[in-house]
């Protein structure tokens, strides 16, 4: 348990000396009590206990011994780092072992004093966690969504602020909120309370059967309408930051559903796709641009069909090289593409149409009908609609012959061939679809920024893009939609993380991939597949305790 | 007459000769077996045949045409279809989708099409999977479409196999081991199933087997070939009192007999 435990510690040292727990302990959680730091250690603690609880097979008093156990040894793993930091200046090796963090971690007590009530503190906490482990998931399941309301209202509090900003909302916003200071103690305790009350509620109403619902057909409508609304607000109640984020989110969904064609879909890896991103921007950039490289001053909306168009046939023309390429060679031809684009438009021989890397300057906004979108707000419409409409465009090709023979050539490339699949057609178009969605992206990007540069097309973003679409789901919609908000929209949300954002993200890959392959909404098929052995799911929940009697006996 | 010939087929590995100018024919509507011990040359005859792999010397006609150095996917437009000795479903497809696979080549929708939802392409949707399901139904995996075929069992995936492969409406059917792995009650009902094809769609069948039991049953004609080499024809009968075949199976075990006797 010990070794659970110094796993765990490990886990702690390292949160540490990276700066992340001195990052968030700028934000209070509860106000003057708990910050976001401490939040961060605790909840290292209790992962700890429930880890060790749940890896034992011993009896319940064995099992609440071994997170007790775990738990006091991460405490004796961070009391070990305060006292090493009285001996020696830490800061020579980690530039973030600042005095702060260890005022934090030793709470201004001497060393020898700190590192007892750290083993303390890891031990009850540690046990806490093994009794969340050993406890019936009925019951902890509320509780860890309370948890996750309250920590929300915390890390997103000045969101939450700016939609409390109205004069009418400012009791609510006082009785949540000290004024220029965290969230309190009541605002935490109520929000934690409210949604592990309802949590509750939900999971008691689940198992009865005749509770009053909706046909399926009206409650989808229901949603949608619920769902629209909610969209065409979130701008307006968020304010142009949110509505900023927002754009950029939806920017990586079209880039993002057409990547999943290709990779998703097709089984094509493709690590350029930011080139037809590019090719989008530049498009419109050339064709739309006031300024000394705009060649035909056109609108916006003429400019679209053709950067469209000009994606679909850069996405052909890389794919006839790659044709016979398989696997991780194909990765590697097309990170090199993605590279050749960037390096074109940046080379000097091209600088007089392409502007090296001064850039296509002085884009104008989009103009429709004497309505100019200039800020986010308006460009966050924009680009909701697009999205929309590729997101549709995406889902009608998934369920045709088309995607059938995509995802065919993706399990087996020879026997697809064998049924009568021509792999070239179907490549090809793979590659140009998902290069136009992408070129949508690009050519609102170039609105968006009012200016494209090659900086702005680096290799990083293809990654970005790829690792949305493992996290929301291969092959899945609605996983790139909510794979885009969780590794987009949440870093540029959480101002604390922008520093550690490629920690975070490598942090929540492994965990995926660890914890759940499959991605966060995994694709139609697997769910039709769990739909359709429902029985089974309850002999599974069954046994890890039998298991753990036989472990006993 | 002979549905498909081959003339004088060589097919080399380096330096290996995997088949030896081999001469073949399959007599339309016929239950044609092939045979020999491992490693002689059974598989990649199929694998010529089906344009996976391009013969080095001789010819390969279907139905009167030749179709040797093809693509795979245009001699499965001229009607001939396989299974695998291992089987190859698309495993994280569903039962359904891996029967549209097979019907792919006789729909006719756009990709345009489908995403503008034309009544022209959702009318061929709705027959495509009635179609499939039918297909589904006849090999027996009726309500087993929504499964993920990797999660079928064993006979369910290779009946699977077989529903994706009639989906192409083939003329001429490959059928790699059909029975391998299965136990005599389900061998007896395979051997049902593929006079079935033969008896009730005109289907001809080309067969892999090394259950003797199996081949000398339903086989109209055997081919038995040794080191890439053709080494006896006929029906089962001339075949099985053949003694260069009796000397390919059982040669070895003698001499080595012999050798320790």
């Amino acid at each position: 348990m010990w070794r659970v435990g110094l796993v765990f510690g490990a886990v702690a040292w390292f949160v540490s000396l990276a700066g992340l727990v001195e990052a968030l302990h700028g934000r209070w959680v509860v106000d003057g009590v708990l910050s976001a730091g401490q939040v961060l250690l605790l909840a290292v603690l209790l992962a700890s206990g429930w880890t060790a609880a749940r890896r034992s097979s011993a009896s319940l008093v064995g099992r609440l011994w071994a997170g007790l156990l775990a738990g006091a040894t991460v405490g004796f793993c961070v009391g070990l780092l305060a006292w090493l930091r009285s001996l020696v200046d830490l800061r020579t090796m980690f530039v973030n072992a600042s005095p702060a963090l260890f005022q934090l971690l030793s709470g201004g007590r001497p060393a020898r004093v700190a590192w007892a009530a750290a083993v303390a503190v890891g031990a009850g906490v540690g046990l806490a966690g093994a009794a969340g482990a050993c406890a019936p998931a009925r019951a902890v399941r509320p509780l860890l969504v309370g948890a996750a309301a309250a920590l929300s209202l915390a890390l997103f509090q000045e969101l939450v602020l700016l939609v409390l900003q109205p004069e009418p909302l400012a009791p609510v916003r006082d009785w949540l909120f000290v004024a220029g200071g965290g969230p309190t103690a009541q605002g935490i305790a109520a929000v934690f309370a409210f949604s592990a009350a309802l949590a509750a509620l939900r999971q008691a109403s689940r198992g009865r059967a005749g509770r009053v619902a909706l046909p399926p057909r009206a409650q989808r409508v229901l949603w949608s309408v619920v769902g629209v609304l909610l969209l065409a607000a979130l701008p307006i109640a968020g304010g142009p930051f949110v509505a900023q984020v927002l754009v950029i989110v939806g920017l990586y969904t079209l880039m993002g559903l057409g990547l999943n064609l290709e990779v998703g879909l097709a089984g094509l890896l493709d690590l350029g796709f930011v080139a037809f991103f590019a090719i989008g921007a530049y498009t419109v950039g050339l064709l739309t641009s006031v300024g000394e490289h705009g060649i035909a001053h056109w609108s916006f909306w003429a400019a679209v069909p053709v950067a469209v168009l000009v994606s679909l046939i850069a996405g052909v023309i890389l794919g006839i090289p790659v044709l016979g390429i398989r696997g991780d060679y194909l990765a590697i031809a097309t990170l090199g593409f993605g590279e050749i684009v960037r390096l074109l438009v940046l080379s000097d021989a091209l600088r007089p149409w392409f502007g090296g890397s001064q850039g296509v300057l002085a884009i104008p906004k989009p103009v429709l009908a004497g309505f100019e979108f200039s800020g986010p707000q308006h460009l966050y419409y924009l680009t909701v609609v697009a999205s929309a409409v590729v997101a549709y465009v995406a889902w009608r090709l998934q369920d045709s012959r088309l995607g059938r023979a995509w995802m065919a050539i993706r399990e087996d490339e020879d026997v697809a061939e064998a049924l009568g699949i021509n792999l070239v057609s179907v490549k090809l178009l793979a590659y140009g679809l998902g290069a136009a969605f992408a070129g949508v992206g690009g050519a609102i990007f170039a609105v968006m920024v009012g200016s494209v540069f090659p900086h702005s097309f680096q290799l990083l973003i293809s990654i970005q893009v790829l690792a949305l679409i493992i996290v929301g789901g291969m092959g899945s919609i609605p996983g790139v939609i909510v794979g885009s908000a969780v590794l987009i929209g949440l870093p540029e949300l959480l101002r604390e993380f922008g520093e550690f954002r490629f920690l975070v993200y490598g942090a929540v890959l492994v965990a995926m991939m660890l914890l759940r392959p499959e991605g966060l909404l995994p694709a139609a098929a697997q769910r039709r597949e769990l739909r359709a052995v429902e029985e089974e799911p309850v002999e599974l929940a069954r046994t890890p305790v039998g298991a753990a009697t036989e472990g006993g006996a | 007459m002979a549905i498909l010939v081959t003339r004088r087929m060589t097919k080399r590995f380096g330096g290996l000769v995997a088949i030896r100018a081999l001469d073949l024919e399959v007599e339309e509507r016929a239950i044609h077996s092939v045979i020999g011990p491992n490693g002689a040359g059974k598989t990649t005859l199929f694998n010529c045949v089906t344009g996976f792999y391009r013969p080095d010397e001789g010819e390969i006609w279907f139905a009167g045409q030749r179709v040797d150095g093809l693509r795979p996917d245009e001699i499965a437009h001229l009607g001939i279809a396989r299974t695998y000795q291992n089987i190859r479903l698309f495993a994280n497809m569903t039962a359904l989708e891996n029967v549209l696979v097979g019907l792919h080549m006789h729909l006719r929708s756009t990709w345009v099409g489908a995403v503008l939802a034309s009544p022209a392409v959702r009318r061929e949707e709705r027959w495509a999977h009635a179609e499939a399901r039918r297909l589904l139904e006849f090999v027996g995996l009726a309500g087993r479409g929504d499964l993920l075929a990797r999660n079928l069992p064993y006979g369910e995936q290779r009946k699977l196999e077989l529903a994706r492969a009639l989906a192409t409406r083939p003329k001429l059917l490959l059928l790699d081991e059909p029975t391998a792995g299965m136990n005599p009650a389900e061998t007896a009902e395979m051997i049902q199933f593929i006079r079935r094809l033969r008896d009730e769609l005109g289907i001809t069948i080309l067969l892999i087997e090394h259950h003797m039991r199996v081949v000398m049953t339903i086989s109209d004609r055997v081919t038995v070939l040794d080191y890439g080499e053709k080494i006896s024809e006929g029906t089962p009968e001339q075949v099985q009192n053949d003694p260069r075949v009796i000397e390919a199976y059982l040669g070895t075990r003698k001499v080595k007999a012999e050798a320790l006797g």
